[in-house]
């Protein structure tokens, strides 16, 4: 019997480098050359208006905007991870994304403590960026 | 700017019965709807030349209007079927009044429905997860469920303004209040914050009670002109102000959690009518997540913001409060029910609307959200 798969990003030409990105271990985002914001790959135009970016490598921390412990999973692959925690998370460069905190006493997860990013692989070609909290 | 909706008018509303041991499909609640909405008016399919469905999830179709159209033998001049989850019913009422003020279509049904009751069994989560035909490579491969993204949002909430569980569980209490009341109610015994603390965590801060069950729907309103509503059975409900406000798609891309587009949407709402939310009598507001409704109250100006909780269990939403809210009970009572927001909403604006009856509506407010943050809608509506 095939084990239950979790759903996996489905890279396109536009979001490879972020993925691939992760693959290699690097969070890579995308920087406007006209405004200096940075962005997930969710955008294909910026805030701002332009559509001239280039690939930047997050440096450093993030910081946990909001967050849930998910009890109900949406499908039987996540079942066995629960309770799990999704989480919103601004990074340094002002970039937000949403991923899961691992490794982590659920107690001690809140607002505005600071996460950094580590990288589950995904399979050859995708990595999945995640987050666990820094110990200050 | 001209201002088309002074010359449209709503003259009738329908529903199907909900939490009836029936099998219907998603076409089967939009029909049985659509004619309590043609018997509210006392007109038939031949008086009807615009269609405006929403598209069912559970029970999904291509072209979903024309097989409602078919069904109902609406030879339609105009028909679309909006895709804007719970916002679709009211942009619904926006997109016909627009048909009708150009003239392209004199009288536009628009209607509501899907079969998630019959058809999603078992884990609800999971059988709404597996229905939906797209995978989100930002948000899927983490887990991500609907109550999740609104629990995203009541935790920024809860942070933002010191807010407590019990202050998300007050939504559902109120909403038990005036549901319990409804005839065809299934829930008849009140319900307290203990019980709603002490129902299963879903998403934290969301326990089961904080989210709404899981339903079949149909809901049905007329759209027509001022002048033919007239001559219609029921008194006519104009449409006083009507706005749209947009926010990101992702939550993620959201700069401020927690608002929604709501606040968007009424301002415009009240700009186009000239009025205030201190002009506001009743609303019925999208409340398929405590937060949601809490939320809602705040971002319309019916409360300040951060007392969204307080509101609720106060007593100023309760039948005979400030500003009665969800007078049916909403959908936390009566399930993914976006629409059922209209047919009362206009009930209270004619005077008409039985024991949920508010004494004395001037203006009676309807609120419906697609996506936590993606779209909302609002409606002021008056006799």
């Amino acid at each position: 019997m095939s084990e239950v798969k979790k759903p996996q990003p489905t890279p396109t030409d536009w979001t490879q480098p972020f993925w691939s990105g992760c693959y290699s271990n690097r969070l890579k985002l995308l920087h406007c050359l006209s405004c200096d914001s940075n962005h997930l790959p969710t955008r294909l135009v910026c805030t701002c208006g332009s559509t001239e970016f280039e690939w930047i490598e997050s440096k450093g921390p993030g910081e946990i905007i909001s967050f849930t412990i998910v009890h109900r999973a949406p499908d039987p692959a996540f079942k066995g991870e629960l309770p799990y925690v999704i989480a919103i998370i601004e990074l340094q460069e002002g970039a937000r994304l949403m991923s899961n905190i691992i490794d982590t006493n659920l107690q001690e997860i809140a607002i505005g403590k600071k996460v950094e990013c580590v990288f589950e692989m995904v399979d050859e070609e995708i990595g999945l960026p995640k987050f666990k909290l820094l110990i200050d | 700017m001209n201002n088309i909706y002074t010359s449209i008018a709503i003259a009738g509303v329908g529903e199907a019965d909900l939490f009836v041991n029936r099998v219907r499909s998603a076409k089967d609640l939009a029909v049985e709807a659509s004619l309590n909405a043609m018997r509210d008016a006392g007109i038939t399919s031949k008086d009807i030349d615009g269609v405006i469905t929403a598209s069912p999830s559970a029970d999904p179709h291509f072209v979903f209007s024309s097989l409602v159209c078919e069904a109902l033998s609406i030879n339609a001049r105009v028909t679309t079927a909006l895709q804007n989850a719970g916002a679709s019913p009211l942009l619904g009422i926006m997109y016909a009044a627009r048909v009708i003020a150009s003239g392209e279509a004199h009288t536009v049904l628009v209607c509501e429905s899907d079969s998630r009751g019959a058809k999603f069994k078992g884990d609800k989560i999971q059988a709404m997860r597996a229905a939906r035909p797209w995978s989100d490579d930002f948000e899927d491969p983490y887990g991500l469920t609907v109550p999740a993204k609104y629990a995203l949002i009541a935790q920024a909430w809860m942070h933002r303004y010191g807010a407590k569980p019990e202050d998300l569980a007050s939504v559902a209490v109120a909403a038990r209040e005036h549901g319990r009341r409804q005839p065809l109610a299934i829930k008849k015994e009140a319900l307290t914050i203990e019980g709603v603390l002490n129902s299963p965590m879903i998403a934290s801060p969301l326990h089961a009670l904080d989210c709404c069950p899981v339903s079949d729907w149909g809901g049905a309103v007329l759209v027509t002109s001022l002048e033919r509503a007239r001559d219609m059975k029921k008194k006519p409900v104009r449409i006083l102000g009507a706005g749209e406000g947009h926010g990101a798609y992702h939550l993620h891309e959201t700069r401020e959690l927690p608002s929604s587009a709501t606040s968007l949407a009424a301002k415009r709402a009240f700009d186009m009518a000239g009025l205030t939310p201190k002009d506001i009598n009743v609303a019925q507001v999208f409340d398929a997540f405590s937060i949601a409704a809490i939320l809602a109250l705040e971002e319309i100006g019916l409360c300040a913001k951060g007392e969204g909780g307080l509101f609720f269990s106060s007593g100023r939403s309760a039948l005979d409060g400030d500003i009665p809210i969800n007078t049916t009970g909403g959908m936390m009572t009566w399930g993914n029910a976006h629409i059922i927001v209209l047919p009362e909403a206009v009930r209270q604006a004619r005077g008409d609307a039985g024991i949920n009856q508010v004494k004395d509506v001037q203006v009676s407010l309807a609120h419906g959200i697609g996506g936590p943050m993606s779209l909302s809608s609002t409606l002021l509506l008056a006799q």
